[in-house]
């Protein structure tokens, strides 16, 4: 059966669900009105730490991803706490400078992250299901790589599909409604007796977690990292991911990003001219929808029929 | 006694000094205007108290306790509410989400019932409960904005110009709900750029020019003095 199964749907499919995680990221702040690009840094950092936990210390995976989770989501405070004084395009800008920090010295700091060449044979997060299935020959040979490639994708498929449940939930519920809240009028929101300082930092902390899990499961689904993966170039990605899917609700990141991944894999038809008609589609989308494709209204319009 | 004192409060925007050294105190159940021209920094105190802004030196007492250095979630939970200047409704949200986030800070089973009250009380509010705020007209998002304030339960609301930009017959009416919240036992600080009104509803009054406090007095007798409406309009030219 596995042999029927195509490898590069499959890691098509796993792309997708890293890059919903990396929206997720830019999402969350910018449901308290923080625009942060910090997600490429956030995410590089976990991927780092995850990588180099388990090629150097001998970590089991899934420990070193909740290792660089944490560690990350430490750094999202450490960040988070001043930076947060900033408002807009200079939050967008502090975040990115952030990334960028860390970028450089993933290049400079060389007897540690292997610098420019990066860390490679990184074990994937399939290895050891894969050994089992072996072991157990349930899968040979012929099928190992796509048994892997399909182990990958349901590992991230649980992950993702618990994020996305997560902040699905977290609708309707009191920090919800305080960041709502923060994002349409900080200093009502003061009036009110939120403290708008509080709810920001955690949904910075939030975001670093979830870019750096993943970072973390990006590096062991390619098993070879390097700085240029995660250059500001990644961080524009998310927010296209997201303001294209709509940045008023969760399932818009989650939309955009899914879209957003395939369009370019479907357009490699047009070969050279695949990235300048997937521009032509960036702009036509947003010429016709600013707001992004999925808002509140659909959902409105959906419940009332 | 569940005062407000405040002593010789200093507040500075970077090196622009808005406040110098102000002094003045608010009686349980009164209400107290506090008036002046544009810049005299009206609006700062009342900031400065809410504690939207971090004071420079000076000193913010309340029931006896110091609050100058609590946060603005602290300070409301202390029974203090401002209602902001320009009214700051969460536009994007319907009215009945924007009263019920006036209540943000309370865990009490509560809430609802005095959503109740507060709907009777305001009945346009009620029958406009599932729009979305910012579709409401000046004087309805003021009164959503006094609605919001009152569901925290506050003992003290500072009021900052409720007045801004309505009609006179709307400002009628929002100085009566003003005047009934004092009589159930709220007390209140009020910045207005409408002084015989401001004056006309309180009981004692101060006067700012250029951070400080010029003058005070009881709002009757300031009402007929020459030198608040100098202080206010600025003198005349001779």
């Amino acid at each position: 059966m596995l042999s029927y199964l195509n490898s590069y749907y499959i890691q098509i499919g796993s792309f997708t669900l890293i890059n919903i995680m990396l929206a997720l990221g830019v999402y969350v702040p910018l449901s308290t009105g923080q625009l942060s690009l910090g997600g490429a840094g956030f995410m590089g950092l976990g991927a780092y730490l995850s990588a180099i936990a388990v090629t150097r210390f001998g970590l089991p995976i899934p420990f070193a991803i909740v290792i660089a989770g944490g560690v990350s989501t430490l750094a999202g405070i450490l960040v988070g706490v001043p930076s947060l004084r900033l408002k807009g395009v200079y939050l967008a800008i502090a975040t990115l400078g952030f990334g960028e920090v860390i970028r450089v010295i993933f290049i400079k700091w060389e007897t540690i992250t292997g610098g420019a060449t990066g860390i490679s044979a990184i074990p994937l997060i399939s290895a050891g299901t894969v050994r089992f299935l072996t072991e157990q020959n349930i899968i040979d040979s012929s099928n190992k790589n796509v048994a892997s490639d399909l182990t990958v994708f349901l590992i991230l498929f649980l992950i993702t599909g618990f994020f996305v449940w997560f902040f699905v939930a977290l609708k309707n519920t009191r920090i919800w409604r305080a960041n709502s809240a923060i994002r349409l009028d900080e200093t009502a929101s003061e009036s009110i007796g939120i403290n708008i300082h509080y709810y920001k930092v955690l949904a910075f902390s939030q975001s670093a977690f979830i870019s750096a899990i993943a970072g973390a499961l990006y590096a062991h689904t390619v098993s070879y990292i390097s700085p240029s993966d995660f250059t500001y170039h990644r961080a524009v990605e998310a927010l296209i991911f997201t303001v294209l899917g709509g940045s008023g609700h969760v399932l818009g990141a989650v939309f955009g990003a899914t879209v957003l991944t395939i369009i370019p894999e479907a357009l490699r038809f047009l070969k050279d001219y695949r990235y300048v008609a997937f521009g032509a589609i960036l702009v036509i989308m947003m010429a016709f929808k600013p707001e992004g494709i999925i808002t509140d209204n659909i959902f409105r319009k959906i419940r009332k029929k | 006694m569940p005062d407000l004192e405040i002593e010789t409060l200093s507040v500075c925007y970077g090196h622009v000094e808005a406040l110098r050294g102000v002094t003045l105190r608010v009686k349980d159940r009164q209400v107290v205007s506090l008036v002046g021209a544009n810049g005299a920094g009206k609006t700062t105190l009342m900031k400065t108290i809410a504690g939207l802004i971090p004071p420079l030196s000076g000193k913010i007492r309340y029931n006896g306790m110091n609050i100058d250095s609590l946060r603005a979630d602290e300070i409301i939970r202390n029974g203090i509410s401002y209602v902001p200047e320009g009214r700051a409704i969460l536009n994007k949200m319907t009215v009945l989400e924007n009263l019920l986030m006036g209540a943000y800070i309370r865990q009490d089973r509560e809430v609802m019932a005095d959503l109740e009250n507060i709907l009777e009380k305001f009945p346009i509010l009620g029958t406009r409960k599932d729009q979305l705020a910012g579709t409401l007209s000046g004087g309805e998002q003021q009164l959503l904005a006094i609605g919001r304030a009152l569901m925290s339960k506050p003992k003290f609301i500072l009021f900052d110009e409720p007045s801004l930009g309505l009609a006179p017959i709307v400002i009628e009416h929002i100085f009566e709900i003003i005047k009934d919240i004092n009589e159930s036992g709220v007390t209140i600080m009020l910045v207005e750029q409408n002084v015989h009104k401001a004056l006309s509803i309180s009981d004692y009054a101060y006067v700012m020019e250029t951070g400080k406090i010029a003058m005070e007095g009881n709002s009757k007798e300031l009402l007929y003095e020459k030198r608040v409406m100098d202080a206010y309009l600025g003198k005349k030219a001779k």
